[in-house]
């Protein structure tokens, strides 16, 4: 064990005094965070802009319409002149519509906003203030009373609400489980050292005079749990950044959150998961003779962690339906499937977690035990990538 | 003599073809052991079942370092294999330091050694450069340190002057005579024989997997170093081939190489030669290792002996 943390120690220290690696993982944080927030800040200053509708009114709604509307969103104007200037008029002019409200319109419950712009304008806001002006007015034709007509025309709301839902507060499990995911994608980034690493190893030709001091199994062990390391580092910077930004920008008291009893359950599949996934990657890695020619056959690899984005709309619509199951109960999805049952339901069946954590386990042990077989055949041959029927040979040898 | 290394019938097949075929021989201390064969021999597929990389099908190999018998002690091993590679983006000093680590090295004994080396190897000052910065005999010798840095008891190194020039040559060939003075046991890989000649003081020869001859050098001089003789002069081959005692001649534009059979005495010899040949200059010599190692490796000696 003790070469094992040698060389995972040289692991760390080779990867932590790399410039190359220091700056992207001081840049990632910074790019998720602009290409977050960018796309919001730009859509708040289009919200912000003002849309200008020109109103044509044949059946004397217009005083009552502007008074409905929401002025921060809707500027509007009464036109009286020649429809045909108003429509080169909103075509000249950015952010225009008009719309012409007379007795055909209002006897078939249509209306058409012409817009002079590629963009259609939001039309939810005007259409409800629309709405709310015209049926005003056809209560007052029907000779109701404007109290009466408020007491029958309000509109009911429906909450949904779970009896199962023990804690109320959403956040209890989604704050864990973006930390537990972020592990999740730190595994899949660290696992994808570990393979780069090991090829770099037989690309540097130092395959040999390492095997001359540890054994295949050792250097194995090592490089996955250096990567690890690598990985908590990397995912506990994103994670104080996003805490930073979570607590003084968005004001939500992350630690409060993040300390549930679910944590600790998240951590562990994660954690299986990095164990299962950097094994397979670091022997495929070793099979390579050069990154740039790798087949697809070890490119594939790369699709496997992703394997639960695929299952993830029928989880959010069922976190207990057959296909979160299978995605469970299948080991090299279930990290990341667990992950978002979690997240999402209010409690997954303890007898569940323990199964899928037995397959998990047991999976791991043995792709571990097979990696390491392919891992110190591959790692002495030069020249060539191992094809798919060398690899299972040497997974078959005793 | 105390034996080091002691290797058993060791045969070793991939895909069902036999790759080392029931070799045993065994190095004692202070020995510089050659290793010899031409390529596709079997030499590295020996030098990794030794190190243990990949295991004999049958047989054994056992090490007697320290008074006991061992498997493989590998913080007492030192190992220069034939691909040469170092961490292209570190320095000389985290190199050398991981590696003396792995053998469980003193840190502090491995920087007074680390600077002793770059000085005896004209790299002094260079503690920090990385190796990509290096030329390919500065990494070379960086590699050589790197295999020593630890003191090992025994050090197989798989062609050390490949690569090299004459001055490093010389260089590497002083250091490895001073280790094998120091009492380590050497297992050394080469192609070229002179530099064998002038180190080994034992030699393993293999060919197609299997022994060819195994003794000290001096036994394997007198056994198979035989005379030739080399005239200068325009003459048919078909005159000398004809000589009771010729085994063999190499005939080119104005030159016979004309090789003895074994045990003749070059006076019987030349009692042979016709008068009526031309003769500008002539030399009669032992043949060197380079011409056995030619000769067996073309199939030209039977195989498996022992001396």
């Amino acid at each position: 064990m003790g070469q094992t943390f040698k060389v995972a120690l040289w692991e760390l220290k080779k990867n932590l005094t790399n410039k190359t690696f220091l700056i992207s993982m001081g840049l990632t944080p910074l790019i998720m965070i602009l290409f977050g927030a960018l796309p919001t800040v730009l859509e708040s200053l289009e919200r912000n802009q003002l849309d200008y509708i020109y109103v044509v009114d044949e059946i004397g709604i217009y005083e009552r319409l502007e008074e409905n509307v929401d002025s921060n969103q809707y500027r509007l104007e009464n036109y009286e002149g020649d429809v045909a200037e108003l429509e080169e008029m909103t075509i000249e002019e950015e952010r225009t519509s008009y719309i012409i409200i007379d007795d055909e319109g209002f006897e078939n419950h249509s209306f058409t906003l012409f817009s002079g712009d590629d963009a259609l304008i939001p039309l939810t806001g005007f259409q409800t203030a629309l709405n709310q002006t015209l049926q005003e007015r056809k209560i007052e034709e029907v000779g109701i009373d404007q109290e009466m007509a408020t007491y029958i025309t309000t509109d009911f709301s429906i909450q949904q609400s779970s009896l199962l839902e023990e804690d109320l507060d959403f956040l209890n499990r989604l704050i864990p489980g973006v930390f537990a995911g972020m592990i999740l994608i730190s595994v899949f980034i660290s696992g994808t050292m570990t393979f780069q690493s090991a090829t770099q190893e037989k690309r540097d030709k130092m395959t040999e005079v390492l095997l001359s001091s540890v054994s295949a199994r050792d250097l194995m062990q090592g490089k996955i749990i250096g990567y690890f390391f690598l990985g908590l580092i990397q995912v506990g910077v994103w994670a104080m950044v996003g805490m930073l930004v979570a607590t003084y920008y968005f004001e939500v008291p992350v630690l409060e959150y993040l300390f549930v009893s679910e944590l600790p359950l998240m951590l562990l599949y994660a954690l299986i998961g990095y164990l299962m996934f950097s094994a397979l990657f670091v022997s495929m890695g070793a099979t390579i003779n050069d990154i740039y020619s790798a087949g697809n056959f070890q490119g594939v690899l790369f699709i496997i962690p992703m394997l639960p984005i695929f299952f993830i709309g029928a989880i959010i619509q069922n976190p207990h339906g057959i296909v979160a199951k299978v995605g469970s109960y299948f080991p090299l999805s279930a990290p990341g499937v667990m992950l978002f049952r979690l997240v999402i339901a209010s409690r997954v069946p303890t007898m569940e977690i323990i199964l899928t954590l037995g397959i998990l386990v047991v999976t791991t042990i043995l792709i571990m035990r097979l990696a390491g077989k392919i891992f110190k055949t591959a790692l002495l041959m030069y020249g060539k990538n191992a094809t798919p029927a060398e690899i299972f040979r040497w997974v078959r040898q005793k | 003599m105390e034996n080091t290394l002691s290797i058993t019938n060791v045969t070793k097949a991939f895909g069902g073809v036999e790759v080392v075929k029931n070799i045993s021989f065994d190095v004692e201390k202070g020995d510089i052991m050659g290793t010899l064969g031409p390529n596709g021999a079997g030499k590295s597929t020996l030098i990794r079942n030794i190190m243990g990389m990949i295991y004999p099908d049958k047989g054994e190999v056992s090490f007697f370092l320290g008074g006991k018998k061992e498997r493989l002690p590998l913080e007492k091993i030192g190992y220069l294999p034939e691909e040469r590679g170092l961490y292209k983006d570190v320095s000389i000093q985290s190199i050398i330091f991981y590696l003396a680590g792995l053998k469980g090295y003193p840190k502090e004994k491995a920087r007074t050694r680390l600077s002793d080396y770059l000085e005896k190897f004209d790299l002094k000052g260079m503690e920090k450069r990385k190796i990509e910065e290096l030329s390919k005999g500065m990494a070379q010798k960086v590699q050589f340190i790197g295999a020593v840095i630890h003191e090992p008891e025994f050090l197989i190194l798989d062609e050390p002057f490949s690569g090299l020039d004459p001055v490093s040559q010389d260089l590497f060939r002083e250091e490895i005579r001073s280790l094998s003075d120091s009492g380590v046991s050497i297992l050394l890989s080469s192609h070229q024989m002179n530099l064998v000649e002038a180190l080994c003081n034992r030699i393993f020869l293999i060919n197609k997997g299997e022994k060819v001859i195994y003794g000290s050098l001096d036994e394997v001089k007198e056994q198979f170093a035989d005379f030739k003789c080399t005239i200068y002069g325009k003459n048919p081959k078909g005159i000398f081939e004809k000589l009771p005692s010729v085994e063999k001649v190499e005939s080119e534009e104005g030159k016979s190489v004309i090789y003895l059979m074994k045990d003749t005495n070059p006076q019987e010899f030349f009692g042979q030669l016709p008068r009526d040949i031309n003769i500008k200059e002539l030399h009669m010599d032992r043949i060197s290792l380079h011409d056995i190692f030619v000769n067996i490796a073309t199939g030209g000696k039977n195989h498996g002996t022992n001396l």
